[in-house]
């Protein structure tokens, strides 16, 4: 039997096959750019991170624009609701965090790291025998010297990141207001042909962005309230700072709850070295981690983000590698951006004749109208 | 004010050209805006829209060029939105068999098409092409489903023109439809 030879033929309109290596080109030198330029690095991060709080804070802005607020003062009625509540964070917690603080500085000023260490290592080798190895154990020592040196250097990064916070509430403030406009002047850019494609994707993107972003804080903050109170419940040293912690830890999907739990459990074995309460810690972080699981997240997060969890997992390893933390936050984001472009770009390109020309003649004939026939 | 030493003056010319430079941006901006809402007050869909309720209109409206023979859409592809000419001529063509497309209507300034594309995302019906360097006004449903969550009302009001217009060309639809049929039924008593 003869079956007809199927060719899949594309034809590529010379216009197109040069413009997309003209944006080719302009996109790689622009990752150069951000390769080679550190300082300007830092300002597109801040960019991402406005743009990623300011998709967080417009379905506010929104409502109170439905409630028949104008725009601008909705945006400045956001930003006051939550200098308030920042304030009002400070003013209560402020005694409990500076406490927690001060106690910190007073253990490590009583006995130096080394006593710590030792300490920590004798009640480690108790607890569990195998780390009693001297090898191990310099080695373990090693890692958290590092890791206690590194914190110090963290903190001081800390309060370098205050004076940026300002400056991110006024990107954010003005992406915001004039998100819609901006999005309109980056839309005037893009070519007739690919301009509907260009619209859906866009909207695309941004609504499952959005719908993730809030949904992950929620559980952020949701998690990091249950870890407070659990962990205060187990009278564990420093708990408000580490169950703040754990939620913002938990916002790394897979990684986050491990990460989040590891100070708790370092905490509990140095304070009390009891198998017991380590034990306590990490039921209450495991029964925290299965409520979210079962009851928040499919509530809250959206489960349009579709990405299998060895995607999660890969993506946020390249995220960590390549940026550290920040790229590990941002990592499932930027996947979920990069997904839904692909998919709809190839759905475009399907549906869509982008390839075709797009100012092909075609010869007018008479209109046609029914009611002449009669 | 008069400059008092040359160094002033020649600051004073360079403010007044940039601030002037700033007024005509301003102006020409103003002048688009007019022009935009003008075109819309001939539209049916925003009948009974005052000044500033047009203008929320113009905040969504993407405004676009083609130049003569550009197609701005095609036959098949998924509609996104609809498109009111601003000044210009649009063709719509229906493909018929092979590669013959023959022309539906020829649509002049203030005239719209495609608005059907706001409600779903099934295929465009016919393609249209730009028959001169025309500048034509985009309204996509991402757009006018996000101005309806922000502004209920004049999203109702939107719709309930869209609505009336779609009702009145069923209305026309169905007319035709009977006459149709009823010199089917004659034909077939002859027969």
């Amino acid at each position: 039997m003869d079956h007809p030879a199927q060719t899949l033929t594309l034809k590529f309109n010379p216009t197109t096959v040069r413009k997309f290596t003209k944006w080719g080109i302009a996109l790689l030198a622009f990752v150069g750019l951000l390769i080679f330029v550190p300082p300007l690095k830092s300002v597109i991060f801040m960019l991402i991170l406005a743009f990623f709080l300011a998709l967080f804070l417009n379905p506010a802005v929104d409502f109170l624009e439905n409630h028949g607020i104008d725009r601008l003062l909705a945006v400045v009625f956001v930003f006051m609701v939550i200098i308030f509540f920042i304030a009002l964070g400070i003013k209560f917690l402020m005694p409990v965090i500076s406490n927690e603080i001060e106690q910190m500085n007073a253990g490590l000023e009583n006995q130096s790291i080394d006593q710590l260490m030792l300490r920590f290592q004798e009640r480690l080798g108790k607890a569990i025998p195998i780390l009693a190895n001297p090898m191990v154990q310099s080695e373990l020592k090693q890692q958290i010297d590092g890791l206690l040196r590194r914190s110090v250097a963290m903190l001081v990064q800390i309060f370098s990141a205050f004076v940026n916070i300002v400056m991110l509430g006024f990107i954010t403030f003005f992406f915001l207001k004039d998100g819609r406009r901006m999005k309109k002047a980056v839309m005037s850019w893009v070519p007739n042909r690919y301009f509907e494609m260009a619209l859906i994707i866009i909207h695309k993107t941004g609504t499952q962005l959005g719908r993730y972003i809030n949904g992950q804080l929620l559980v952020a903050f949701i998690v990091g309230t249950l870890s407070i109170v659990a962990l205060y419940l187990l009278h564990i040293r420093y708990y408000f700072f580490i169950g703040a912690i754990a939620g913002l830890a938990n916002m790394i999907p897979y990684f986050g709850p491990v990460v989040g739990a590891v100070p708790a459990v370092l905490v509990a074995l140095v304070d009390t070295g009891s198998i017991g309460v380590v034990g306590g810690v990490l039921v209450a972080f495991a029964f925290i981690q299965l409520f979210e699981n079962v009851f928040i997240s499919p509530f809250i997060v959206s489960r349009s983000v579709e990405l299998h969890p060895l995607t999660v997992i890969i993506v946020i390893l390249i995220g960590g590698q390549l940026v550290g933390i920040f790229g590990m936050l941002v990592a499932v984001p930027a996947a979920c951006i990069i997904k839904v472009t692909a998919k709809e770009l190839i759905w475009g390109f399907k549906h869509y004749r982008i390839f075709e020309r797009a100012d092909a003649k075609i010869l007018p004939k008479p209109p046609r109208k029914l009611r002449a026939r009669h | 004010m008069t400059p008092k030493n040359d160094e002033n003056s020649q600051f004073s010319s360079k403010f007044r050209a940039g601030d002037a430079l700033w007024r005509n941006v301003i102006k020409k901006n103003q002048s688009q805006t007019e022009s935009v809402l003008n075109t819309l007050k001939k539209v049916p869909l925003f009948k009974g829209l005052n000044k500033s309720e047009l203008s929320e209109f113009d905040k969504i409206i993407h405004r676009r060029k083609y130049k003569e023979n550009e197609t701005i859409f095609f036959e098949g592809e998924p509609g996104v939105g609809m498109y009111i000419i601003q000044e210009g001529q649009v063709g719509i063509y229906k493909q018929t068999t092979g590669q013959e497309k023959e022309e539906l209507a020829r649509l002049k300034a203030g005239e719209f098409f495609g608005e059907l594309a706001l409600l779903d995302e099934s295929p465009r019906s016919a393609t249209a092409v730009a028959l001169e360097d025309s500048k034509i006004l985009g309204l996509y449903q991402p757009d006018l489903f996000g101005l309806i969550e922000r502004k209920p009302r004049l999203g109702n009001t939107f719709l309930f023109q869209l609505a009336l217009l779609i009702g009145e060309r069923l209305k026309n639809t169905n007319e035709e439809l009977q006459t149709l049929w009823s010199r089917f039924e004659e034909t077939k008593v002859i027969t």
